[in-house]
């Protein structure tokens, strides 16, 4: 059976990739949304610069949609992208690396419904503190990219555990990840970034190089 | 010995078919099965209002951990192996024996007429032998301890022998090879655990580049004659390899969701590809029930949830315990059909198996009834359950159970 997996780069969405894949099913693509409003809370948008990259780092095709990041809007064209890649490889479902938000994860089994897709979020309220540990355990290799939280000004470009009053996985928003390698990525990613600090808690990464490097 | 006026018969032939008020001759396998006339003096069982079914076949089991049943509760696998690690050293003969007398009992009581058992086996293959359960087992390998006479001493004792690496984490690759060696050498099956949990997957990629499968493909030891257990985090891929090699695997469900492994045993795959695919309940520690029926429940349950897919039905569930459980142990059995070990179990409706009527039968049998249905149970034509259990092995292993009692 075929499945695409909901993907940033990040390391929640890399993880439930590798749940798919050991669940199992094949993996026919990386669907990305590519969103040009950096509050969306539907999308995730740092990072997404090197979305062609994914392709390469995990053998999987990466089917990419541009989105406004319009309220609601957005969910029109999360629709239009699963319609697109359910037809093109007859997807019985998604997976997707939502860990708490609600806000995400009804509406995307709202849109999958519509599209008679089921939907698999395989760290849905799973304790975040032994996912975060296991994560380090599993080779999974994480930098944080942006952060939107106090205690954090010098996170980005690093792995580091959450502070006090930071949700264990970063889960509240307060920071964003990118995977620079996975056990079942083919490749190794590496990037070079350049940080614009916004306001006093926001720091944003952007990606200005990357390499592709063999294992 | 002839079963006369069972209400129904399911066969699990071919055809799956239903009979209705009709008769089975059994000796050793199955003669007869139609409108019977009794000879004269033989052995006739009314069996009016019963339900006759194949013997279930429980794929996968650690019999001897019985007395330990509600010792180690609600943790991850490998808390939980450790601290049953730590009493099981106190094993003796008597204690395999023992506790292994008593899960064969209940076994039978609901149902089991096979199963496929990993434990060092000395006592546990003479308990079965003392029950009348058909027993699949041999000797186990872990930790890189292989004593070959012992294989050997086990392979002739036992009914239906197996060797019986742990799995990838407790053997190293020299003694994995070492195993497959052996069983090519006498001709017998291996079984193993296999990537019940992520931290299994993840820590076998890491340290051999590959996925459990794969890696067990790669040194050569994936072949028919495997049997591998749980599965709850395979790749697609090595459900091909599988495929290719012709190995079978054996689904836990309520052991998986009592641990926690947070697996998805993918069994949709596995038919497709007409693996085989059987059913075990694990030991009476993971489960915590040794009962067939409530393992076909859960198994039901379990993936029709998993896959958002109610099509995975009462009657797959039910051929995984009778003729896929079969080719994993190796018998002529698993069906009603004349030529077939004369395996079978009675049962008489009850309360949860009402209204009862030949449409709703098999999702009666697999979603409603438990193991208390059965009233007799037959293994190679003779009876070995009717309605008693001998309590008296749990006097003999009084002094370990103290020590589990008090254990900290």
């Amino acid at each position: 059976m075929n499945v695409g997996v909901l993907f940033t780069g990040g390391k929640d969405s890399v993880f439930a990739l590798h749940c798919a894949l050991l669940n199992g099913f094949s993996v026919k693509c990386l669907l990305i949304m590519r969103s040009k409003n950096p509050n969306s809370w539907m999308f995730h948008t740092p990072g997404m610069e090197i979305a062609d990259a994914y392709q390469e780092l995990t053998g999987i095709p990466v089917l990419i949609k541009e989105t406004e990041g319009i309220k609601e809007k957005e969910l029109d064209d999360l629709k239009e992208l699963l319609k697109t890649a359910k037809e093109r490889y007859n997807l019985y479902g998604v997976y997707t690396g939502a860990i708490l938000s609600d806000y995400q994860r009804m509406r995307i089994n709202q849109v999958c419904n519509d599209l008679g897709l089921v939907v698999f979020s395989p760290l849905w309220r799973k304790d975040q503190r032994t996912y975060m540990k296991e994560l380090k355990r599993f080779g999974f290799d994480w930098i944080i990219i942006s952060t939107a939280a106090d205690k954090m000004d010098h996170a980005v470009g690093k792995q580091l555990d959450a502070p006090d009053g930071v949700s264990p996985a970063f889960e509240g928003g307060e920071a964003e990840t990118i995977v620079l390698n996975a056990p079942l990525y083919k490749k190794r990613l590496k990037v070079e970034m350049e940080v614009e600090k916004q306001d006093e808690y926001t720091q944003i990464g952007k990606v200005v190089d990357y390499a592709i490097e063999e294992l | 010995m002839l079963l006369k006026n069972c209400r129904y018969i399911i066969t699990q032939n071919e055809n799956r078919d239903i009979l209705e008020n009709k008769d089975i001759r059994l000796a050793e396998t199955i003669e007869e099965i139609g409108d019977i006339t009794p000879r004269s003096g033989e052995q006739v069982i009314d069996c009016k209002g019963l339900i006759a079914m194949p013997g279930l076949i429980n794929s996968h089991t650690h019999a001897a951990m019985y007395v330990m049943r509600g010792f180690s509760e609600d943790m991850p696998l490998f808390d939980w192996l450790n601290r049953n690690w730590k009493v099981e050293d106190k094993y003796d003969y008597n204690i395999e024996y023992n506790s292994s007398k008593m899960a064969f009992q209940e076994m039978v009581s609901t149902g089991t007429t096979a199963c496929l058992d990993m434990w060092d086996p000395d006592g546990v293959i003479e308990a079965a032998r003392d029950v009348g359960i058909r027993l699949k087992a041999g000797y186990v390998v872990i930790n890189d301890k292989l004593e070959e006479d012992k294989v050997k001493d086990l392979i002739s004792k036992a009914e239906l022998p197996v060797i019986q690496p742990h799995a990838v984490y407790t053997v190293s690759e020299e003694y994995l090879v070492k195993s497959k060696e052996l069983a090519d050498r006498y001709k017998v099956d291996l079984h193993i655990h296999a990537s019940e949990t992520r931290e299994e997957v993840f820590e076998c990629k890491k340290k051999t580049g590959k996925l459990p499968v794969e890696y067990l493909d790669s040194i050569g030891f994936l072949d028919k004659n495997v049997i591998l257990a749980h599965l709850g985090w395979v790749a697609n891929w090595e459900i091909e390899l599988i495929k290719q090699r012709g190995a079978k695997v054996v689904h836990c469900p309520a052991s998986n969701m009592k641990l926690a492994t947070g697996g998805f045993f993918p069994y949709k795959e596995f038919k497709d590809r007409e693996i085989v695919v059987g059913l075990g309940t694990d030991g009476p520690v993971s489960n915590n029930s040794l009962d067939m029926f409530r393992e076909m429940r859960m198994m039901a349950l379990k993936q029709k949830d998993q896959y958002w897919d109610p099509s995975i039905k009462a009657q797959d569930v039910l051929d995984t315990a009778t003729v896929n459980g079969a080719k994993i142990i190796g018998i002529k059995a698993g069906r009603i059909s004349q030529g077939y070990l004369a395996d079978i179990v009675l049962l008489k409706p009850n309360i949860h198996m009402l209204p009862l009527y030949k449409n709703n039968l098999i999702s009666n049998l697999v979603y409603s009834a438990t193991g208390d249905a059965v009233v007799k149970t037959i293994i190679n034509g003779r009876i070995v359950y009717d309605g008693h259990t001998d309590y008296s092995p749990l006097d003999n292993i009084k002094d370990f159970i103290s020590l589990l009692k008090n254990f900290k």
